[in-house]
């Protein structure tokens, strides 16, 4: 297992630490010391065998604790929330070394994670809890796009979460009446029971456009505000009284007041368990 | 699918942590039986030692007392010295926690704030009245003491228990004063605090728990003190403790002695259990010596 | 925290404290060396000599009492931390409880050495409480001699009694400071109980215990009230001795020579120790 805070014993050396578990199960000597130098190398940290913990940076702790717990060659491997105590940039190296290593070795692994993008980027399958219940279990790709609750959608990613009478079916295509005016959405498999008046819909604010003539979902917004963050422009406006974010990749200059026009993709929305 | 057990299966994890649990529960309880034993029945013993009728002594094989009476402690209170001894006691202690609090102060605000070359040493020097045995300090400074005609006085007993107590003293209150932050000090000056102020709204509230704490070990160290007081003290002067080595010694009467003890332990464990509802055992443990 | 540079007034303020504790004890132990080879006699004439170190170092009495000192200080502390430390590792798991426990166990901490002497005396005397219980239930046929004994064990358990509560508690602070992770890292690792009470929860605790031992070995070594009053007539412990010389006997000049060695053993034991725990610290 691989800690949040390391929990590397702060009264052995390096090379003790890594081979604790070893020398728990009463693997020799020699076989230690292969198995030891063959983990320090595959994570980079020869030459530290004989400094203690305190005298380690995070990363380098990091590694240590990650090379004690792979050393062993478990069947499962259990991460807590290993990276929280990184900065940002360390942050995102480190999870790529993790990935590789783990798929290099094979070694079935739970990572424990609050944050999304590490979920996201090094995960086979998620599953999203929520005060010890789990909301959904699924591949990278399908919790993103196809979120089933309310929480998995506004978790993993931004979400724009509606709830709406259906006005007309026509097979997965749903007229729905929504406090901000009147959307058409395509299910994305989930069949709506035909008794259910309302339903619980959300979309991703970058999947908003800007409208242009012919597009479907027009909504206009008044600018509440505009952050320009480099990349994209993360804009948050009033539609008729609802709160409603968005994001766009275009390099525009907007300011609060302004009135703003976007177009919700038909097939950009994700209907909603709960 | 309708499962044929109609009980729920418990997990193995489960039910060994139900185990450990009823397992550390028992030793607990043994634990704690054990513990009052360990301390009470001494004190026990004492209390019943001092309860014993002169009428019916006790002796092998009763296991108790066969009658109670107060009589020994009104032979005590009427026929020793121990209404001396008491108010000795109980002047000296006062007297000697005020002298070391005077002489502390200054040295720990130095020692816990400001940059000392050597300062390791000097915390050992600070310790060197408690390091040293009682005995061989007490011998040696009742040469002194005699050189000085401090021998046998009130005064030279003051001395001697301050001597004894400003290594907590100071202990403690440089622990109290390393604690306040440099910034609120900054922040009082930045708002126009000058010495006085800053001495009366910052530093006295913020060390008070050490204060307190220094007081409660300084009068408690008085009050125990014996290996000076009883080559400096005796025979002019008695205090508890003195009193209770000479009931010990060549005139062993138990009788006597549990009385005195008891006297002696009283106030003490009276004051454990104020400072323990009072203050935080962090102090506890800085002044019994954490090198 | 940033400390501050330091001033003259500072140095003034400084001998306010160490200065009084430097003045008196700078005094008593110059004295008592110097006494010890002779100068400044107040028993006979003052001139510089060997013989009184000679006349200690010589002799069987002397010397057995520095053995039985020594023999004290070490069973105490030992003795002391064995107990204590079984105790500390269970209040650390345990946890509830403590208020009461805590303070119930405090108690002998706030009990003079002399007082501590005089209540376990009431009960380990020729006819005291346990003798009389042992003779009940037939354990034994005759009174065990525990007090004033020979070899001292009266002088240990009352050293462990009254001093379990100040060991206690340092060793409780050493254990307090290791991470609860620390030793889930070691059982995850396959860690049995043994291996984490030797590998983890020993050295971790090392310089607690090797300081409240140090402690206890001092007050051991160098105790008079406990062992004057609990120990045997013969060896008497060096502060006994030096106590009779001086009182007793007048020759201030050889009880000046006890405590000099008394008070080079206590230094020695400290410098050892810093010794120890910087090894400590090294190893492992």
């Amino acid at each position: 297992m691989c800690f949040q805070s390391y929990a590397l014993f702060p009264h052995m050396s390096v090379w003790n630490n890594i081979s604790f578990g070893l020398k728990m199960q009463k693997i020799s000597q020699q076989e230690q010391k292969k198995r030891v130098s063959k983990v320090m190398g595959m994570l980079g940290i020869e030459g530290l065998e004989k400094r203690k913990p305190g005298e380690l940076s995070g990363g380098q702790q990091q590694r240590v604790a990650l090379a004690r717990a792979i050393v062993t060659e478990p069947q499962v491997l259990l991460f807590d929330e290993p990276l929280s105590n990184l900065d940002a940039k360390l942050r995102v190296q480190v999870r790529v070394e993790i990935r590789e290593m783990q798929k290099r070795l094979g070694i079935t692994t739970i990572y424990v994670t609050h944050d999304q993008d590490e979920a996201l980027a090094i995960s086979d399958r998620i599953v999203v809890m929520n005060r010890g219940h789990i909301e959904q279990l699924g591949d990278p790709y399908t919790i993103y796009r196809n979120p089933e609750t309310s929480f998995v959608a506004g978790f993993i990613g931004l979400a724009n979460i509606y709830e709406g009478t259906i006005v007309a079916r026509d097979g997965s295509r749903y007229t729905v009446e929504a406090p901000f005016g009147k959307v058409v959405i395509v299910s994305d498999g989930q069949k709506i029971p035909e008794a259910s008046k309302t339903v619980k819909f959300v979309w991703r604010p970058e999947d908003m456009k800007i409208y242009t003539q012919g597009a479907p979902n027009r909504v206009k917004g008044k600018i509440l505000q505009a952050v320009f963050m480099g990349n994209i422009t993360d804009i948050f406006m009033d539609v008729q009284g609802n709160k409603m974010r968005a994001q766009i990749d275009e390099s525009r200059k907007l300011i609060t007041g302004d009135v703003i026009e976007f177009s919700i993709p038909e097939d950009a929305f994700s209907i909603l368990r709960r | 699918m309708a499962s044929t057990d109609s009980k729920v299966k418990i997990p193995l994890h489960l039910i060994q942590a139900r185990r450990m649990r009823h397992f550390y529960l028992l030793l607990m309880i043994f634990f704690m039986i054990v513990l009052i034993l360990w301390v009470g029945i001494p004190i026990l013993m004492t209390v019943m030692w001092s309860l014993v009728d002169p009428k019916n002594p006790w002796s092998y094989p009763n296991v108790f007392p066969p009658s109670f009476s107060l009589a020994q402690w009104k032979y005590v209170f009427d026929y020793t010295d121990i209404r001396r001894a008491l108010r000795t006691s109980y002047s000296l202690a006062p007297l000697s926690v005020l002298l070391s609090l005077v002489l502390s102060l200054p040295t720990s605000y130095v020692l816990g704030r400001k940059k000392i070359p050597g300062k390791k040493l000097l915390m050992l020097v600070v310790l060197l009245p408690i390091i040293i045995p009682g005995m061989v300090v007490a011998l040696s400074l009742s040469r002194v003491f005699y050189a000085f005609g401090l021998s046998q006085t009130f005064f030279g007993l003051v001395l001697a228990h301050t001597l004894m107590s400003i290594p907590y003293m100071i202990r403690v209150m440089t622990t109290s004063f390393q604690a306040i932050p440099q910034d609120v000090i900054d922040a009082a000056e930045n708002l126009g605090a000058n010495t006085f102020v800053k001495i009366r709204d910052i530093f006295l509230p913020m060390i008070r728990p050490g204060l307190l704490a220094g007081m409660i070990f300084a009068f408690t160290v008085s009050i125990e003190e014996f290996n000076l007081t009883f080559i400096i003290g005796t025979p002019t002067l008695m205090t508890i403790p003195t009193i209770l080595y000479t009931f010990l010694g060549y005139n062993f009467i138990r009788t006597n002695a549990s009385v005195v003890a008891l006297l002696m332990m009283t106030p003490n464990i009276i004051m454990l259990f104020i400072a323990e509802r009072f203050l935080k055992s962090d102090y506890l443990a800085a002044s019994l010596g954490k090198m | 925290m940033k400390e501050k540079e330091i001033s003259p007034i500072d140095i003034l303020m400084l001998l306010s404290g160490v200065g009084f504790i430097l003045l008196f004890i700078g005094f008593a132990i110059f004295l008592t060396l110097f006494q010890s080879f002779g100068l400044f006699s107040i028993t006979r004439k003052s001139a510089f000599t060997l013989e009184n170190w000679k006349a200690v170092l010589q002799a069987k009495e002397p010397m057995d009492s520095l053995f039985f000192s020594l023999k004290m200080g070490l069973l105490s502390s030992i003795g002391t931390v064995v107990v204590a430390f079984p105790i500390a590792l269970f209040f650390r798991k345990g946890g509830t409880g403590k208020g009461i426990l805590g303070s119930i166990i405090k108690v002998p901490l706030f009990i003079p050495a002399l007082v501590a002497a005089f209540l376990i005396l009431n009960l380990i005397a020729y006819h005291g409480l346990v003798n009389t219980t042992l003779m009940l239930l037939n354990l034994i046929h005759e009174p065990l001699r525990m007090l004033n004994d020979k070899f001292g064990w009266g002088v240990v358990f009352i050293q462990i009694w009254k001093n379990l509560p100040f060991v206690l508690l340092i060793v409780m602070a050493s254990l307090a400071a290791i991470r609860d992770d620390t030793i889930d890292a070691a059982k995850n690792l396959g860690a049995g109980y043994w291996s984490v009470f030797f590998r983890m929860y020993v050295p971790l605790a090392m310089p607690g215990i090797l300081v409240s031992m140090i402690l206890m070995f001092i007050r051991a070594f160098g105790d008079f009230p406990i062992t004057s009053v609990a120990g045997p007539i013969y060896p008497a412990s060096m502060a006994v001795r030096m106590h009779i010389m001086a009182t007793v006997f007048q020759e201030w000049d050889q009880a000046a020579v006890l405590g000099v060695i008394i008070i080079v053993t206590t230094f020695m034991v400290i410098w050892a120790y810093s010794r120890l725990a910087e090894f400590v610290k090294r190893e492992v």
